[in-house]
Parts: C-alpha cells; sequence; structure tokens
C-alpha cells in the first residue's frame, strides 16, 4: 500500500491550517469597550433608537430596535467572532459574520509588528497588535490582547533575517530580506517636554492647515467687509484659535513620549502618551529614507528623518516611521548609511532640473492665474451685483488674492530653485519642495519600477517628468522638468542595474 | 524614450477593437446632442433646421475620433528586453513605463468578449510598486499574450534578448 503524497504548495505560500484546527486564540472582553468607544456615533445613535422605541406604533417600533440593535450589533462583533492563530509558516486572522474576513499571511512576508496601547488599554493591562506585509495581504489588526501576549506575538512575528532566510525565496519572489550589518544597540532620538515647543514649532504648518487658516481668515475679512461683523466680533473666533492649540496638544502627545533607537538589525520606534504606539522593522526592510525640513524647522535647524518599510497601510505609514522629527541639520547624512548600508549622496553631484522649464512653469502658471482671476472676477461682480454691498469687494479681493497664487501654482513654482536629483552607484535621490523641502533617498535595489511622462508642451522643450517606484507608498522619487536624455539616463542606469530578488 | 527602436505595436484588429468598444458610446452622444438640440430649441430661435446642428457636431467629433484612435493605436508598444519590460503610449501625454523583470509579481491576461471573438487579450505584469503597481498592454494578439505571460511569470527563466514574443505584422 503506497502512502498518499503530501500536496504539493509553493514555497512562498504556504497551505493555510482548516480553520476547525487548534490553536485558535480567542480576543479579550474587553475588546468589547474598545469598539464602543471606536463606534461611539453608532453606539449613540443604536441607544437612542432602543430607548426611545416605545413611543410609535408596533410596527415602527418594530422597524426601530431592528434599525437600533444592528446599529449596536458591529461593537460585539470583532469580540464574538475574532480569532487569530500563529501557525509555523501563517498567520491567520478571522472575524466577521456577514461580511467574513479570512486572512492568511505568510510569516515571512511580515514587513512590520506594530502595537498600540490606548486608554482601554491602559485599564486592562490590553494591547492592539498590528501586522503588516507587503502586498496585497495588506493589514491584520489583532486587538486587544492581553500585554504578554502582545509581547510573545511581537518576538514570535517580527520579521527576522535568521528565520526568514530559512525559507527559501522562490527567484524574483518579494519575500527576500538581505542580510543587513549587526548594528551595536543605539538612540536615535528621545524626547521629552523640553523638546515639546520645538515639535510644535516644526509641525506649526500641519497644525495650523492650509485650509482651516485659509477659511477662518477669509470669513472673517468677509465678515468684517459686509457688516455683519464687527472688529471687536473677532473675539468670538478664538474658539478656532483654542481649536487649533487643541491639535498642538495632540501633536504634543505624540511627541513627548517619542523614543527611537536601532537595536541589533532592527529599528524601534515608540511614541504617544494618551495612545502608545510601539513600531519595530528589520533594517533589511527599508524602502528609502525620507529627510523633510520646514520653514520653522529651517529655522531653529532641524529635520524631521523617516524611513519606510513596504508596509501598506496608508499614508500613516510616514508617521508611523519616523525616527526623529527635530533631528540636528545634516544628522541624516551619518543615519542614510546606518538605515539603507550605502554612501551618502554627494552634495555635490545633485542636478538641477532643465533651466528652460522654468519658463515654461511661470508661463503656464501665469495662464493659470490670470484664468483663475478672471473666472473669480466675474464671480464677485455677480456677487456684488446680487448682494448689492460695496463692502463685500475688499473681501473678496483677498480672498482671491490668497486662493489664486495658490491654486494656480503660483507659489509652488518658487521651489523650483530647490528640485535637483542625482544617480549614484547605489542610491538615487530626489529633491524638491518650497516651503517643506523634501529629500528622498531610494536605494537601487529597492526600486519596482520607472515612469516617464511628458506632454507636448514637454516634449517641444525636450523635458519630462519621472517617476522612480518602490513598494513603499512614502518612498516615491519624483523629479520634475528633467531633460529628457537626463529622464532617460536615470531610467536606463536604475533598470539596468537591478540586481535578482524582489526588492521588498 | 518613445521613439526608441525596438517597440513592438500592435495588430490592424487591435485598432478595429478600439474602435467598436468606443463606438458604444456613440449612440448616447447622439441622444444627448439631439435632446439638447430640442430643449434649446423650446427657449431659443435658432438658424438652423431641426437636428442639423447635432448631426454637425456628431461628424466632426466622429472624424476627431477616427484620427485620435488611430494616433493612440500608433502610440501604444511594448518591448521585452533581457532584464526589462517596457511599455509605451499616450498622445497628447506620452507615458512611458519601464519595470524591471525580476520585480514582476505575477502576470495577467484577460480577454473580454470582444477580445475573445478577435482573438486578442490585455497583458496586465504585476509588480509591489505603490505609484505603478501595474503595466499593462491592451489588445495584444492572445497567443502572443499568452507568450509573454509565460516569458515574464517570475518562475520562467529569463527569455531570450529581443521581443521574441513580437505581433505579427505588428
Amino acid at each position: 500500500m503506497t502512502e498518499p503524497e503530501p500536496p504539493v504548495g509553493d514555497d512562498s505560500w504556504p497551505v493555510p491550517q482548516p480553520d476547525d484546527g487548534e490553536g485558535w486564540q480567542r480576543l479579550h472582553p474587553a475588546t468589547i469597550a474598545d469598539d464602543v468607544l471606536q463606534r461611539l456615533p453608532s453606539v449613540v445613535i443604536g441607544l437612542f433608537l432602543i430607548l426611545t422605541s416605545g413611543e410609535r406604533d408596533s410596527l415602527f417600533e418594530l422597524i426601530q430596535l431592528v434599525a437600533g440593535f444592528g446599529a449596536l450589533a458591529p461593537v460585539v462583533v470583532r469580540y464574538l467572532t475574532g480569532r487569530y492563530r500563529v501557525g509555523p509558516e501563517l498567520l491567520q486572522w478571522r472575524v466577521g459574520v456577514f461580511k467574513k474576513v479570512a486572512t492568511d499571511m505568510p510569516r515571512h512576508r511580515i514587513q512590520s509588528v506594530d502595537t498600540r496601547i490606548n486608554i482601554i488599554g491602559r485599564i486592562f493591562g490590553l494591547e492592539t497588535v498590528i501586522v503588516s506585509s507587503a502586498g496585497g495581504e495588506g493589514e491584520v489588526t489583532i486587538g486587544l490582547v492581553v500585554n504578554q501576549e502582545a509581547d510573545r506575538l511581537r518576538a514570535e512575528l517580527s520579521p527576522e533575517t535568521v528565520r526568514v532566510t530559512v525559507v527559501e525565496p522562490v527567484e524574483g519572489d518579494s519575500t527576500e530580506v538581505r542580510a543587513a550589518p549587526v548594528i551595536p544597540e543605539t538612540d536615535l532620538a528621545i524626547l521629552n517636554a523640553s523638546d515639546l515647543p520645538r515639535v510644535m514649532l516644526v509641525n506649526l504648518g500641519q497644525l495650523m492647515g492650509f485650509v482651516g487658516l485659509v477659511t477662518v481668515c477669509a470669513g472673517a475679512v468677509i465678515g468684517v467687509s459686509i457688516g455683519i461683523l464687527r472688529p471687536g466680533n473677532l473675539v468670538y473666533f478664538l474658539p478656532v484659535l483654542i481649536g487649533v492649540f487643541a491639535l498642538g496638544a495632540g501633536v504634543a502627545t505624540k511627541a513627548i513620549g517619542f523614543s527611537s533607537e536601532l537595536y541589533g538589525d532592527r529599528i524601534r520606534v515608540a511614541r504617544g502618551i494618551v495612545t502608545r504606539t510601539r513600531f519595530e522593522a528589520p533594517l533589511a526592510r527599508v524602502q528609502g529614507v525620507t529627510i523633510r525640513c520646514s520653514v520653522p524647522a529651517r529655522w531653529i535647524g532641524t529635520e524631521a528623518i523617516s524611513v519606510d518599510t513596504a508596509d501598506v497601510s496608508g499614508t500613516s505609514a510616514s508617521q508611523q516611521t519616523l525616527v526623529h522629527p527635530i533631528a540636528p541639520v545634516g544628522q541624516w547624512k551619518k543615519w542614510v548609511p546606518l538605515f539603507l548600508g550605502i554612501p551618502v549622496p554627494d552634495p555635490r553631484e545633485f542636478h538641477r532640473v532643465a533651466p528652460v522649464s522654468l519658463r515654461r512653469r511661470w508661463i503656464v502658471v501665469g495662464l493659470w492665474a490670470v484664468g483663475l482671476w478672471a473666472i473669480a472676477g466675474i464671480v464677485a461682480w455677480l456677487l456684488i451685483e446680487w448682494i448689492g454691498r460695496d463692502r463685500l469687494v475688499i473681501g473678496i479681493a483677498v480672498t482671491v488674492g490668497v486662493f489664486v497664487p495658490l491654486a494656480s501654482g503660483l507659489v509652488k513654482t518658487l521651489g523650483y530653485r530647490n528640485e535637483r536629483w542625482t544617480l549614484g552607484d547605489e542610491a538615487v535621490a530626489f529633491r524638491r519642495g518650497a516651503f517643506t523641502m523634501s529629500l528622498v533617498i531610494v536605494p537601487r535595489v529597492r526600486i519596482q519600477g520607472v515612469q516617464i511622462r511628458a506632454n507636448w508642451f514637454q516634449r517641444r522643450l525636450g523635458v519630462a517628468n519621472i517617476l522612480v517606484d518602490t513598494a513603499s507608498p512614502t518612498v516615491v522619487g519624483k523629479g520634475r522638468d528633467l531633460y529628457l536624455t537626463d529622464a532617460a539616463t536615470v531610467a536606463n542606469g536604475l533598470l539596468a542595474s537591478i540586481d535578482e530578488g524582489g526588492g521588498v | 524614450m518613445w521613439d526608441a527602436p525596438g517597440f513592438a505595436t500592435l495588430s490592424a484588429t487591435a485598432l478595429l477593437v478600439r474602435r467598436v468598444r468606443s463606438s458604444f458610446m456613440l449612440p448616447v452622444i447622439i441622444a444627448v446632442l439631439v435632446t439638447a438640440d430640442l430643449v434649446i430649441r423650446q427657449f431659443v430661435e435658432l438658424a438652423f433646421p431641426r437636428l442639423v446642428l447635432p448631426a454637425l457636431i456628431t461628424l466632426a467629433a466622429l472624424a476627431v475620433w477616427w484620427i485620435w484612435t488611430r494616433l493612440a493605436w500608433r502610440a501604444l508598444g511594448w518591448r521585452l528586453s533581457d532584464t526589462t519590460f517596457e511599455t509605451r503610449s499616450g498622445v497628447y501625454m506620452k507615458t512611458w513605463k519601464g519595470i524591471p523583470r525580476d520585480r514582476v509579481q505575477f502576470v495577467e491576461v484577460t480577454s473580454g468578449p470582444l477580445q475573445r471573438h478577435y482573438e486578442l487579450a490585455t497583458l496586465v505584469v504585476r509588480t509591489a510598486g505603490v505609484f505603478t503597481p501595474a503595466v499593462s498592454v491592451n489588445d495584444l494578439v492572445a497567443d502572443v499574450a499568452e507568450r509573454l505571460r509565460a516569458e515574464l511569470s517570475p518562475e520562467a527563466p529569463g527569455g531570450a534578448p529581443g521581443n521574441p514574443a513580437a505581433e505579427p505584422g505588428g
């Protein structure tokens, strides 16, 4: 009697164990309290519907009760149906009743393991574990488990070079992890209350927010212009300013407890006071380094440095992997070799984009501005005719004076002089920005693709835009209006020297 | 970039399929124009006889569409080398995309009813990139798409240089 042949599976995609097997772990009952907080509006609506259901006829009462319980139901679904299992090759996660989610994430594709502690977690001693991977698997949020279990999961699931290389990578597979040099434990950033003023100043732009600031200013000017507001009434705008300050307090809570360190071959970041987040990823997964420097940051001589993995959890990835929000200027030159294992791009080798494009840009944005001003003028004239208030002219003029230069790109074009690029032996780097300047450094081995685009005007001038893509949503090299020959040189140079492996 | 030698273009059948596919919108456009003509005439006295203006606009749009589809078809191309897969496209905004072959995650070949009737298919080459997650070529000859899929699939050994899967007469 011959034994049955074992199932043949793809090495890069382990065969999942059946859902009815052993080893499944449930979530902590406090998950319900956590979900109540997260879904507070629907809980309030649900309770309101249930509590007021006895005031009408029976059919309406039934509908109201069903709607009320329907609004409350999602609160208990995660606790009742959520379960996870850590197998030798797979992390499995199941949740849902009507819409069932079944995620099987190969452990060797895990990019990072992140834990968060919110107010409920602090009360019950629980943490939320978030496991991210590159590619379609996305993200698994295992919430809430006890601290010890979270530590075990983080230790067990964190991608490690030694463990990952046990899995033989398929040629071209995205899971290959390059061995990173072991680096002695190094503190990168430890922020405390004394750093708060600098962090808030650096985040000034983010705090005020373009839309909020312009809306408030324009509202005040228009209000005074048309006589609805007197200058003395501007005191009513204080709540808005307090709101902006509260946003600043939000930034502060993240800043005070911020710390980052290099530990062996991995990077660890912890931040937050109210909600504490701990992020950990191996350096071998880092896709690139981004350095940002806002105007206030330049005043006080700091810059923000972030490293990015192929975490596909969205735009917040850059916040997750910020390793120092107020690093001294030039610190990145010491850290880039540590993070990426490549030499720092030489600032003297940065090339400017095509000078001819500046004239083209000014012409284009000038035309845009004229067009927008013309439209705004017509709208303003119609409003004045309709409302019949002369002072409206002042308010509209101020608003248009602020909006048009921004919308037409006049302000953005100021950043032209900062746009540079360089192609080194081991990395490509792009610098850009008018007010907030950014420098993106992408190692060649991380490049997933290159795109060059040029419209008819650009082709007439012999310039083009280039985009150098990686597996990280926040690491992308963008160059505007490079000479077409330069863009082709960069593209060919990058594509010709890709080594084998997935580059993730 | 766009004028570089070695780019394979699509077959004449692809142009036909593209025109047939985009012509599905034609009745909708004509209906909108005729309705607009009828509605406007309720309020304004026009010099033209009824339906002449929609007919003229439709004819002009047809001429532009006919030329544009041909230009777009001519602009499309792909090139396969030892190390890269490249595509080019666009008439006003020209785009060139290049992906290293060893970054290919997987390759899809899809075909709709119209494509199947004319033995065409769409090739989608996917990478782990975020901003250029896929490079696709529409309306390839089905056999060529299958050969490209086999050549580009991650488990396949490196293909021969040049465009071994180039379309006949492309």
